[in-house]
């Protein structure tokens, strides 16, 4: 079971991964619908690189009404079905990490898929503060 | 072609009112967008008559082709205007998250002109401007005015490039800001914002940033970051930053110390790379940049400075709020560094100024405590902390220390000998005697003193066989010699005028030596558009010829390329010891090699038709210094 781990202490804030992640899915460098999302309070130094944590026991996916998110047993990422999506945004609450959200452009679900169990993101960190965690 | 948006705004502040136009292809493909678009536009909008302060002065924001896409470092913007601190050209760059933003909004140039009758800021998003009010955050300092703004929209990724008090009170030598400390830092660009009343300019981008071939963009960029990783300058650029040209120009004995009277000095110790460590909290990095030179800085035990922080400070801070003002006090030096930052005061002019009062009081040309009671002893860091402070808020003194050392200076009898100035603008933190190229840079720079324009580092990094092979002469890497140096400037300062209108970091495509052909590859990945080294290097030649074109036009010639009499002197300490600068021989080489008049020191009219800038010849006949020497 394995998800990105962040460190925030080493982040330097570049969004170095919000550009691959985007540039990954959609061929186009776009953070706006990237999965790893880095919030900074720049004047006290804080850089916090929000992904989500693929949970054991998922609030995201006890509270979709429709199944469109599913816990893979084998892979343990967090799987999203657009094609089940109703656009309702619960998940969006429920998640207690805030590393879900609406693609505003369209109102489906952005959230990380670890990209087939090699992530981009960590791969291109430059200070390699994502770490491609396992936790069993 | 991708890449570009090919969108302008044309703000018009006097009216309220936004036009949107396109920018066409063949302007694009000539300058880039960053400082070549701009110079361009301000070229076709300005005359001699141009009031710099005034409303028809347009203040002119653009970044470039590469900015928003995965090329490493090229997350930068120019801005430019006529200086009203110079009179001429004036432009800064900047870097952050900024120009990304600008990109992902729509737009490769936003350009300003008019004037607010009330304080407005400029709010950028989904390709389009709104003016709005801003009498809530005029007068805030930037911090401030960045954190209002965020909050204004409950939006952590807003960008702001905003001025602080010093713009807003017209200090000629003011800055404007975006991410804390990335500065448009030169020429008083953030003056002429004030002038329109324009407090900021926030933008929004949430567009998509298509790129042309998006396989071969991820091989390049992968081509590009391998390189970067593996240079042998990696390493301390991104621990150090800046920070360590402290350390090597004490070894060289290249420091202005003392409004540069003496250029080394053993208290230099106290402001080294290692000493900043100290205060080093954690390195930041720009927009999707590998390198992350940058750093937040937190003094925490401090009688006097415990509540100094911020990102930075950078080499040249360091020194002019530092050794220039006879200062070593590192924890003063990083509360000047927030203080420069919050106020939006260009920090290397503001050392050049404090600097020369110093001198002044030094010399008996003016009474103790004539500036307000203060004592301009060399190193009374208190007096500079209010210096700053009056300075930024046109208080007392600070008010008449707004103008600049130029304009000081000439109300200042007997100071000239010290006024140091090119063009009216203050230099920055090298001692030229030292660094042959490098006075060779300041002196043709064509935003006046300047160390960006040139930018020759090869001249202490490079190796004698790199020398050879690119300059035909070893001499080029010694520091000392003069020989071979006008090709060494000549070059550097294409690469440079290149690096500001792709946009690219010079901590990238200058100190890591990124390959012209990787640049040329990248270009295409991202635009479509198939262009090769040599005719990246005429785009960046046509940029400078046009630079000078523009000064010209305003009267500028030969006469004004110089360096002030102080470096006519030997220097008598340090590891340049013995070296005073002969400059007139190096002119006379560096005319050539670009096709200039060496009498005149303009563009001879077969050179810039070569560029295709055969439309300056008409504004060339018309300019007051021009001696037409045989041409036709």
């Amino acid at each position: 079971m394995s998800f990105v781990l962040p460190n925030p202490d080493t982040c330097t804030g570049c969004r170095l991964c919000e550009v691959i992640c985007s540039f990954n899915k959609s061929g186009n460098c776009d953070p706006f619908i990237s999965r790893i999302r880095v919030e900074k309070d720049e004047i006290n130094s804080i850089e916090n690189p929000v992904v989500c944590r693929q949970c054991e026991e998922p609030e995201c996916v006890q509270v979709c009404p429709v199944g469109a998110l599913v816990k893979d047993p084998f892979t343990g990422v967090v799987e999203y079905d657009q094609g089940k999506c109703i656009k309702c945004g619960l998940c969006t609450k429920a998640c207690p990490w805030g590393s879900i959200w609406k693609n505003k452009r369209d109102g489906f679900i952005l959230k990380c898929d670890l990209c087939g169990g090699d992530p981009e993101c960590v791969k291109y960190c430059p200070t390699n503060s994502l770490f491609l965690a396992n936790s069993k | 072609m991708f890449g570009w948006t090919k969108k302008q705004a044309l703000v018009d502040l006097s009216n309220r009112e936004v036009l949107y136009g396109d920018i066409n292809d063949e302007t694009l493909k000539r300058y880039l967008g960053g400082r070549g678009l701009n110079i361009k536009t301000l070229y076709d909008m300005t005359s001699r008559d141009t009031n710099p302060m005034g409303p028809d002065n347009p203040l002119i924001f653009s970044t470039g082709p590469l900015t928003g896409t995965l090329i490493p470092a090229n997350s930068r913007y120019g801005v430019t205007a006529m200086s009203p601190l110079t009179g001429i050209l004036g432009d800064g760059n900047a870097a952050g998250f900024w120009a990304a933003e600008l990109k992902y909004a729509g737009f490769d140039q936003l350009v300003i002109v008019g004037e607010a009758d009330q304080p407005v800021y400029l709010y950028v998003s989904e390709g389009r401007v709104e003016i709005r009010e801003a009498m809530h955050i005029w007068g805030k300092d930037i911090w401030a005015a960045d954190t209002a703004l965020k909050a204004e929209f409950g939006d952590g990724k807003l960008q702001v490039s905003a001025i602080g008090q010093a713009g807003e009170n017209g200090v000629r030598y003011a800055c404007i800001i975006n991410n804390l400390k990335r500065a448009i830092g030169r020429c008083g660009m953030g003056a002429v914002m004030g002038s329109k009343k324009l407090k900021a300019v926030a933008v929004r981008g949430t567009r998509a940033l298509q790129v042309a071939h998006p396989g071969a963009h991820r091989e390049v960029v992968d081509e590009i970051l391998e390189h970067i990783y593996n240079s042998p300058g990696f390493p301390v650029r991104s621990r150090l930053g800046t920070t360590v040209i402290v350390d090597v120009y004490k070894r060289n004995g290249t420091l202005p110390i003392n409004n540069a009277q003496v250029a080394f000095s053993e208290e230099i110790s106290k402001v080294t790379s290692d000493k900043v460590s100290e205060y080093t909290k954690a390195l930041k990095g720009c927009f999707a940049c590998p390198i992350h030179c940058g750093r937040f800085t937190k003094v925490e035990d401090d009688p006097d400075y415990q509540d100094a922080y911020s990102e930075g400070p950078e080499f040249e801070s360091i020194i002019a709020l530092g050794p220039r003002c006879g200062n070593y006090n590192l924890p003063s030096i990083l509360k000047l560094n927030q203080l420069t930052n919050m106020y939006g005061l260009d920090s290397i002019s503001t050392g050049g100024v404090i600097a020369f009062m110093m001198e002044c009081e030094q010399k008996g040309l003016i009474r103790k405590g004539q500036l307000d009671g203060l004592d301009l002893t060399w190193g009374n860091h208190r007096s500079i902390v209010s210096l700053v402070r009056k300075i930024a808020l046109g208080e007392g003194c600070g008010k008449w220390l707004g103008q600049g050392v130029f304009r000081l200076s000439k109300e200042i009898p007997g100071s000239e000998a010290f006024a140091i100035h090119i063009k009216g603008m203050e230099p920055p933190e090298q001692e030229p005697r030292g660094m042959k190229a490098w006075g060779l840079g300041w002196a043709v720079s064509s935003r006046g003193a300047d160390h960006l324009r040139a930018f020759p580092l090869a001249e202490t990094t490079w190796t004698k066989e790199d020398a050879v092979r690119a300059f035909g002469t070893a001499n080029v890497v010694d520091r000392l010699s003069y020989d071979g140096k006008e090709r060494l400037v000549k070059w550097s300062e294409e690469i440079c005028s290149l690096a500001d209108s792709l946009t690219i970091c010079k901590q990238a495509l200058v100190a890591l030596s990124i390959p012209l052909e990787l640049m040329a590859k990248a270009i295409w990945t991202v635009t479509g558009w198939e262009v090769d080294p040599e005719e990246l290097l005429r785009i960046g030649e046509r940029i400078t010829n046009l630079e000078r074109m523009y000064n010209v036009r305003l009267g500028m010639g030969r006469a004004d390329d110089r360096l002030p009499k102080r470096y006519l002197d030997p220097l008598r300490e340090g590891a340049s010891n013995g070296e005073s600068f002969q400059l007139e021989k190096m002119l006379d080489s560096y005319y050539e090699a670009r096709g200039w008049d060496v009498l005149s020191g303009i563009p001879k009219p077969e050179k810039l038709r070569e560029l295709g800038l055969g439309f300056t010849l008409k504004d060339h006949e018309d300019s007051v210094s021009y001696q037409p020497v045989g041409d036709p």
